[in-house]
């Protein structure tokens, strides 16, 4: 409460993002959580709440007769922009608003004070709803090729990797621990994922880039690699993806860092699928939202700017590389497939989760398993990304944005393939960055579990899980020739969108008018219900029927 | 006319078909007078190819050795190919296609040959005419009459023989106004709306040339109009500087000083061959597999197809605004008010009317503003976007309107009691088609060829029952309200349903119309039990 220095204001006007003639006026009230708008107009009581997480920028503008200029960015892409009368009160929000929205320490986060009425039986209960172990047994896991390996419990060998990892059944820990050394941040290879059908083995490993730089090689390195293809009996090599461009690997040579020379390792064919890094992708973003935030654009203006911000493109990059190794590991003879990236973080993930999502993840609650395992647990730097704590800018990046505008791409290609629906999507981006529910905090086990997460916070996917029948897609069928097998999805230029749902969620009047999937919901619980009814009725009537004749 | 003067070869075996979303086949090649047929020799699954000449745009051929191949792109965006064992063959049925799919003889057109075994030629031709609609509407019996004075097509050639008029304007006055716009054009009626009694006219540019004449019998007629109101508004669909200069050849536009109740806008559109060119560089854009992002959102761009949707329906929207929130009448026009005028008038009916929303009403809506009030389908619609042949009169203003139409459909998806799938049989017909609802390029043409005698009416064969079920929006709810489009470049799309119906992306997208269409059918068959 200390950072307030005004906790509320009096006449302030909200203006309307694409008419500026429509404005709202009321008092803006500051709380500890929460900056509110509460419109005066009589009769209605409208209000307007926004997370202090949720803010990303706060800038006050330049004076005007009308008053002062507080423009609020939000990271869930809400703009707002209040009309303050008296500079003083205006200077005092912002600088309000500018400490409130940067926490110093995890400690501050939203999630640590956030106090929904459950007792505390239920809210442990929630921390086990998802079980990652049990997702690895269905995958058939521990098996006669992989196991699971103790070697990084207390994160001794990485400290952004969970302690649970599985690797290939032949890798001894000394062969681990020696690739370890050779890898960015000691990222391994470990297994991501490996599909239970006798009929294709092949296996998704991933890792982080080596530390080969131009001459240096790793004997156990090489050995780890060997494990993981002996570890698939059907397929005499893999492939190692590598999600750089070819050029940004070569320049990373010359830094230490690298790819593995293909001479020292065997039977292994690299590619390379030219994702950008987190600098060039946020840039993209930002230029894609200020196109986005432009008032009044023609046509041209908004198809140039979106061109020129290269965003579409980016995404494309992303699918692509999922669809790549979809079809070489199902396609192709199976393959064991290590892919890497230059940090730990981020690019293997993406890739991990587009590839399961086309291979064989529709239903919701695998998706939950999906984000927390590949993700959460191996470890995405969530608290730098999304800037959940104060720190270098740098580091902030759209990746979990252009994850899940990825999975949008396909559903917007199969409606019918997913059980989720696009409000699913935007509300867990929305708590990606909301700091509500624990499930993001930290950047990795290691920093979830010194923070007590656990037993501090409440957990997003059971509050998801809870309320699913609003997130389900009505024209999901798990039947579907669209649900079964490889998602054939086309990445070809005009197959993409720019999904306005998201990044102009707050722009209401750009959205159809009726939803075609509330309609469907609607007549689908009255079908079921009709049909408990009917089958009611004749159970009824076979009662009456299995009756002795008189 | 002989058509087998242009068939040397009419039968070829072991030709192989390629065409998209299907494995190549190899069969027979038969050509017609109007046809070319093609079917597969399997004998399990037999598939048949018939596909009408008139629907060919632009053919290919390419000889090797003594076989060669013909690729055909036609009218609905497929394109074909076949390979045709035989150099002479090959060359004889490239030169029928060639001939045969694009005959300027109206009366040899199919449209007359069609004669389905299920459909008898209908007594009456088309869903209405301007005298039942007018008997229909007793809201206008009051101010509004009908007028024969066009009954033998010598005051405007390109009306219909009857017209609603004010009242008090008779027809001499119609007479003299009719030779101050172009083709006689005058002011008519399109619309009333029955909320506030507010109208829609519609009509051609006036005359007045370099030297700014006027006529007296105009502006009473426009006078007429707006009888009992403060104003009204004309809304120009070219920009201001267009209309100044169509009074260097003669044409002009309403002045202040003469018209000074009726404000006037200006909104330029595209029409012509601008809309066209349009039209070919989106579909080359679409064709091209080979984009990369960059260059596929610059083709796009560069198109300015989506800038003209977008301007078609804000222009729109300012008509509706006028006659729904302002509460005033509107009279449209551009230059000759057969093109831009019918698109902006007609999506305003759209956004407007709920009867118009009904696919009985949307297809009386289309018959009455492109059909009587004569857009020149035949010159329009001759070549489509892959034709080589030198442009004439050709420009997609039809093709456009559907474009808007689906772009309203995907904002109300409920209010509209059609679905996707008229949209792109009216795209397609409009091109190359059985029926005669498209020849000619006015009404009276097709009086002078006998087409309503001759030919069967489109839109009677689309309101048949099972045609019906097949074409109408299951999802359908009348809502009495304004369904006000936005128009921000976010909110508008390309109609993959159209430009990329070939691929197999759109597939899916059909897949999921039909699980639609199959919910709302096993949830009415439990309601209703």
């Amino acid at each position: 409460m200390e950072h307030i220095r005004l906790p509320k204001v009096e006449n302030v006007k909200l203006l309307d993002r694409i008419s500026h003639r429509r404005r709202r006026v009321g008092t803006l009230y500051l709380t500890a959580t929460h900056t509110i708008f509460v419109e005066s107009e009589a009769g209605v009581r409208n209000e307007t709440w926004v997370l202090h997480s949720l803010v990303c920028s706060v800038d006050k503008l330049a004076a005007t007769p009308s008053g002062c200029p507080l423009l609020i960015h939000c990271k869930n892409f809400q703009v707002l922009h209040f009309i303050i009368s008296k500079e003083q009160e205006c200077h005092d929000i912002h600088l309000s608003l500018q400490r409130l929205s940067q926490p110093e320490s995890y400690d501050e986060l939203y999630c640590f004070s956030y106090k929904p009425n459950v007792d505390e039986k239920e809210r442990r209960q929630e921390w086990d709803f998802l079980d990652l172990k049990a997702d690895y047994s269905r995958m058939g896991l521990p098996s006669s090729l992989w196991k699971l390996s103790p070697v990084n419990q207390h994160y001794k060998v990485s400290d952004t990797y969970p302690a649970d990892l599985f690797v290939p059944e032949s890798a001894t820990p000394p062969v681990i621990v020696g690739s370890s050394k050779f890898r960015s941040r000691g990222r391994f290879p470990a297994l991501s994922y490996y599909s239970p059908l006798a009929s294709s083995q092949a296996a998704i490993c991933r890792s982080s880039q080596p530390l080969s730089g131009f001459s240096a090689r790793c004997l156990e390195d090489e050995q780890m690699l060997e494990a993981i293809l002996r570890s698939n009996p059907c397929s005499d090599f893999m492939y190692v993806v590598d999600t750089r461009p070819k050029l940004n690997a070569i320049a990373n040579r010359a830094a230490g860092k690298g790819y593995e020379n293909e001479d020292n390792y065997s039977n292994i064919k690299f590619q390379f699928v030219g994702i950008e890094n987190i600098h060039v992708m946020r840039n993209s973003q930002q230029k894609m939202l200020e196109v986005c935030e432009l008032r009044s654009p023609s046509m041209s203006d908004f198809l140039e700017g979106l061109e020129s911000s290269g965003w579409l493109k980016h995404i494309k990059a992303v699918l692509d590389a999922g669809i790549f190794i979809a079809k070489v590991s199902l396609e192709a003879n199976p393959h064991c497939l290590p892919h890497r990236c230059p940090q730990y973080w981020f690019r293997c993930g993406f890739v991990c989760v587009l590839y399961l999502l086309c291979v064989c993840v529709k239903p919701t609650s695998s998706i939950f398993v999906l984000i927390e395992k590949d993700w959460v647990s191996f470890g995405h730097k969530f608290s730098h990304r999304c800037k959940h704590v104060v720190g270098d800018p740098k580091e902030v990046s759209p990746i979990i944005d252009q994850l899940l505008e990825c999975v949008w791409q396909l559903m917007e290609q199969f409606p019918c393939a997913f059980e989720f629906n696009e409000r699913f999507l935007i509300t867990i981006h929305n708590h990606f960055y909301s700091c509500q529910f624990g499930n993001f905090i930290g950047n990795n086990q290691r920093e979830r579990i010194e923070l007590r997460v656990h037993e501090r916070t409440h957990s997003l996917w059971s509050y998801l899980w809870a309320n699913r029948t609003d997130y389900t897609n009505p024209l999901y069928r798990p039947n579907h020739s669209q649900t079964q097998g490889l998602l054939r999805a086309s990445t070809s230029p005009y197959s993409f969108k720019f999904w306005k749902g998201l990044y102009n969620r707050f722009d209401h009047g750009m959205h159809p008018r009726q939803s075609v999937e509330d309609y469907l919901r609607a007549i689908q619980e009255e079908t079921q219900q009709l049909e408990e009814q009917l089958s009611s009725h004749t159970q009824v009537g076979q009662g009456y029927a299995d009756l002795p004749q008189a | 006319m002989e058509f087998a003067e242009h068939i040397k070869t009419a039968n070829v075996e072991d030709v192989v078909l390629r065409q998209p979303l299907q494995p190549p086949s190899r069969g027979t090649l038969c050509i017609t007078g109007h046809h070319l047929l093609f079917s597969d020799r399997e004998e399990s699954d037999s598939r048949q190819v018939l596909l009408l000449l008139r629907n060919i745009d632009a053919i290919e051929k390419r000889m090797s050795g003594s076989s060669g191949t013909i690729t055909m792109k036609c009218k609905d965006l497929r394109v074909l190919q076949l390979d045709i064992p035989g150099m002479e063959q090959c060359l004889n049925i490239a030169h029928s296609i060639e001939t045969l799919s694009c005959l300027d003889c109206v009366s040899a057109m199919y449209p007359f040959f069609y004669r389905p075994v299920d459909l008898s030629l209908p007594e009456q031709w088309g869903l209405s005419s301007p005298e039942m609609h007018y008997s229909q509407m007793k809201e206008l019996y009051e101010k509004w009459r009908l007028s024969t004075v066009n009954r033998d097509y010598s005051v405007c050639p390109s009306y219909p023989p009857a017209v609603i008029v004010p009242k008090s304007i008779d027809d001499d006055t119609l007479k003299k106004a009719a030779k101050f716009r172009q083709g006689g054009r005058f002011p008519v009626l399109c619309y009333y709306h029955k909320k506030n009694g507010m109208v829609i006219m519609r009509s051609s540019q006036p005359l007045l040339g370099a030297n700014r004449k006027r006529c007296k019998e105009d502006e009473l007629l426009l006078q007429a109009v707006i009888e009992g109101s403060d104003k009204g508004y004309i809304i120009d669909t070219r920009s201001m500087q267009q209309a100044q200069q169509a009074r260097m050849t003669g044409g002009g536009f309403e002045s202040k000083s003469f018209y000074d109740r009726w404000k006037r806008f200006h909104r330029q559109m595209e029409r012509g061959k601008a809309l066209q060119e349009s039209l070919i560089k989106l579909v080359e854009a679409c064709g091209d597999e080979s984009n990369n992002m960059d260059r596929w959102l610059s083709k796009l761009e560069n198109s300015k197809w989506l800038s003209h949707v977008q301007n078609a329906l804000s222009t729109a929207g300012l008509l509706v605004e006028c006659v729904e929130r302002d509460g005033h009448s509107v009279l449209v026009h551009g230059s000759e008010g057969t093109d831009c005028s019918l698109l902006i008038s007609t999506l305003a009916q759209l956004i407007m009317d709920p009867c118009c929303r009904t696919m009985e009403g949307f297809l009386g809506l289309l018959e009455r503003e492109w059909i009587q009030a004569r857009h020149p389908f035949q010159q329009r619609c001759a070549h489509s976007a892959y034709s080589h042949a030198r442009l004439q009169q050709e420009s997609p203003v039809f093709l456009l309107l559907l474009d808007c139409v689906w772009q309203l459909w995907r904002q109300f998806p409920l209010a509209l009691g059609f679905s996707e799938a008229l949209l792109l049989r009216l795209a397609t017909e409009v091109y190359a088609s059985d029926y005669g609802t498209f020849l000619c390029n006015s009404d009276q043409e097709r009086c002078a060829l006998e087409v309503k005698e001759r030919t069967h009416c489109l839109f009677r064969a689309l309101l048949r029952p099972t045609e019906r079920d097949y074409y109408s929006n299951p999802l359908y709810e009348r809502t009495e309200l304004a369904i006000w489009p936005s128009v921000h470049p976010q909110s508008l799309q390309l109609w993959k349903g159209y430009f990329l119906r070939w691929t197999q992306q759109v597939r899916h997208l059909e897949e999921a119309q039909e699980e639609i269409r199959n919910m709302v059918i096993e949830w009415g068959k439990l309601a209703r039990s």
